[in-house]
């Protein structure tokens, strides 16, 4: 007598209860803020050129109050949002800020890399691509060191910009040496680091280093303006091959560096590399990506889903639409123009390196989806026959699946204030002060730099707005 | 009774206890601690960078060897001559300059307590100390550099060192092997009279 009434309570209640709970689960994943909305302040500000403003965004980000603070403890996003912020304090000419920001991230991306979570796979596996750490892209790898050599080599630490060279040549040695890595990429993505890898070197006085770093920058791209320093260096170091002997070869007695001459080297870094956004698309499309990444049974799971009309769209993260080509920066010192040669194209690596992942992605969120409805589907029945009543059961099943749905989050994650170019002028100067101009993305950056003779000076010059 | 013994009942307690772990683990944060009164908080690796450990080994192999040296006999025979100690240059794959610094006047603490020589400082000279440091920025740092800045500072002996290193990495590891040279160069001659290396191994494993 008494406990039929209450079952019945249960059976009234439940259901709408169960029908707010998913609702919220959908608004939820509807709400929900991936990696890139967190820092999408930070590219916005770099957008219009406001470095301070951006700078207050990346602190914001990394839940702290000033560029020198670091996070006492870092959680598995920071490392990826000090890389942001060392960008942005190297626009701001905060060299050591910067290069702060990236040895911490160095560390940790390292540490990450090393980690195996048993408990990370299977939460990517239920939930959501984002809900592990982060793991950087090969192409990061190369670059974090890269963009650390410039802190080092713009306040004049050889010695400094010398061990950030020996950390980027043992990630490139390592990752030619790696299966499933993109070789050629690799070597694209490392010629802005060889270059100044090679500078350094080439500046501490080791000729045969510099030139096996200029060598790795001719695999990868001409650079015309190689061919002065590695005729001079070939003349003092015993290093050669064919490359660099035909680099050497293309240069007149005449263009010699005297030695009293002065030598800037300039580098403009400029443009970004795409951020990745949440996007939502039909199943059928991403079973077409998917397909060769999916067995067959899995294919014809999500079809029939698909059918039922039960599933009808994937959570994915792509990339954001950004320009492709980039007009080359203008630059004049003292007046005189002086071209600047692109020596790395990180946009096209980072596209490149998105589409072949692209297929391995989406097949990942597909068999979340399928996951999802096995569980939805397990829970429902397992529902039905507990309380006795299928339509529980269906309601039950709805809630499971769209609880997960709601923690899956596509994985924006990447580090999106990489510049697009580096580009790079080489001048030898008369020694004493220089104006220098530099127009990129339509911006006018006026510097000055004073050099002595038979002296050296390494300008940085960033730009890292997309319009 | 029945309603008692449900396993319903054991519910309420076992969500409070749950919820309290929860509170728990969520207190448990970072905190700041001493290194005496946790033990072991210094034996631990943290990084592949050179700890205070490391540098203590580092100098124990080479301080060791320049005790049983001949160059000790020399020293006492000659009662008391001076010596300098320069920066230990980095040439690694890890940032670990400050630790250099530590190490370097850390030789200058031990030559003072247990050899028969006075030390003198290079931090009373700034210009020269500079100077140093931006020849030591090349690679082609010229040795005879060494003996050069003996006689500027008015010192007998010079004693400098250099860290190399060895980096590998895996998939799953990286391992760096450090080398720590450290050498005394008499300042009239240019002669190397002692010279010692200390291993060290760090990892990520």
């Amino acid at each position: 007598m008494t406990e039929k009434p209450k079952r019945k309570k249960v059976g009234r209640l439940h259901p709408f209860a169960a029908l707010v709970f998913a609702a919220t689960a959908v608004l939820a994943a509807v709400g929900c803020k991936t990696f890139s909305d967190h820092t999408r302040q930070t590219r916005n500000a770099l957008d219009v050129s406001d470095l301070d403003g951006a700078l207050r965004a990346t602190n914001r980000a990394l839940d702290v109050k000033r560029a020198d603070n670091v996070p006492n403890e870092l959680r598995k996003n920071d490392a990826l949002l000090l890389l942001d912020r060392a960008m942005v304090l190297q626009a701001l000419q905060q060299y050591d800020w910067s290069s702060r920001d990236f040895q911490v991230a160095d560390k940790a991306i390292e540490m990450l890399d090393f980690s195996r979570s048993t408990s990370d796979e299977i939460v990517r596996y239920m939930f959501s691509d984002s809900a592990g750490p982060y793991k950087a892209r090969p192409y990061e790898k190369l670059m974090l060191n890269t963009m650390n050599i410039i802190n080092y080599l713009v306040p004049g630490n050889l010695e400094g910009a010398r061990v950030e060279a020996r950390r980027f040549s043992i990630m490139r040695d390592y990752l030619l040496g790696a299966e499933k890595v993109d070789h050629d990429a690799v070597k694209r993505a490392g010629a802005p680091g060889s270059y100044l890898a090679g500078y350094a070197f080439e500046k501490s006085g080791a000729p045969d280093a510099a030139l096996r770093y200029y060598d790795e920058v001719l695999q990868a791209t001409d650079a015309p303006s190689l061919a002065d320093p590695i005729q001079r260096l070939t003349q003092i170091g015993g290093y050669r091959t064919p490359r660099l002997e035909s680099a050497a070869r293309g240069v007149g007695q005449g263009a010699l560096t005297s030695k009293e001459s002065a030598e800037m080297l300039l580098v403009i870094s400029y443009g970004r590399v795409p951020a990745l956004d949440a996007r939502r698309v039909p199943i059928g499309f991403a079973l077409t990506i998917a397909a060769a990444f999916l067995s067959p049974a899995a294919i014809q799971q999500a079809r029939r889903l698909a059918a039922q009309g039960l599933v009808t769209w994937i959570n994915y993260p792509e990339l954001a639409p950004s320009p492709t080509e980039y007009p080359a920066p203008l630059v004049t010192i003292d007046g005189q123009a002086h071209p600047a040669h692109v020596i790395a194209d990180v946009d096209a690596v980072a596209r490149r390196a998105w589409d072949e992942s692209k297929g391995r992605v989406m097949a990942a969120a597909v068999t979340r989806m399928l996951t999802r409805a096995a569980v939805g589907a397990g829970t429902g029945v397992a529902v039905g026959k507990a309380t006795g009543e299928s339509g529980l059961g269906v309601l039950a099943s709805m809630i499971a699946q769209a609880s997960m749905a709601a923690a899956d989050k596509p994985d924006t994650r990447s580090w999106a204030t990489l510049p697009a170019r580096i580009a790079v002028v080489r001048a030898e100067l008369p020694p004493g002060e220089h104006a220098i101009e530099v127009t990129v993305l339509g911006r006018r950056h006026h510097l000055d730099a004073t050099i002595g003779a038979s002296e050296w000076v390494v300008v940085d010059v960033s730009e890292l707005s997309t319009r | 009774m029945q309603h008692s013994s449900s396993p319903n009942h054991f519910l309420p307690p076992l969500l409070v206890l749950a919820s309290l772990a929860v509170l728990l683990a969520g207190c448990a944060g970072p905190r700041a601690v001493r290194g005496q009164d946790t033990p072991g908080l210094d034996q631990a690796a943290m990084s592949t960078s050179l700890d205070r450990k490391d540098l203590e080994t580092a100098l124990k192999i080479n301080m060791e060897a320049l005790r049983t040296s001949k160059l000790m006999a020399r020293w006492q025979a000659e009662h008391d001559p001076t010596v300098a100690v320069l920066p230990i240059r980095n040439e690694t794959s890890e940032h670990i300059d400050s630790a250099l610094n530590a190490l370097m006047t850390e030789i200058e603490s031990q030559l003072i307590n247990f050899a028969p020589v006075r030390v003198i400082s290079l931090e009373d000279q700034p210009v020269l100390i500079e100077e140093i440091r931006q020849q030591q920025q090349s690679s082609a740092y010229d040795q005879s550099r060494v003996a050069a800045w003996g006689k500027q500072i008015g010192v007998r002996y010079m004693v400098s060192g250099r860290v190399y290193a060895t980096d590998e990495r895996t998939e799953s590891a990286r391992r760096v092997q450090y080398y720590l040279f450290i050498r005394t160069v008499d300042v009239e001659t240019g002669e190397i009279l002692f010279q010692n290396q200390a291993p060290i191994t760090k990892a990520i494993i």
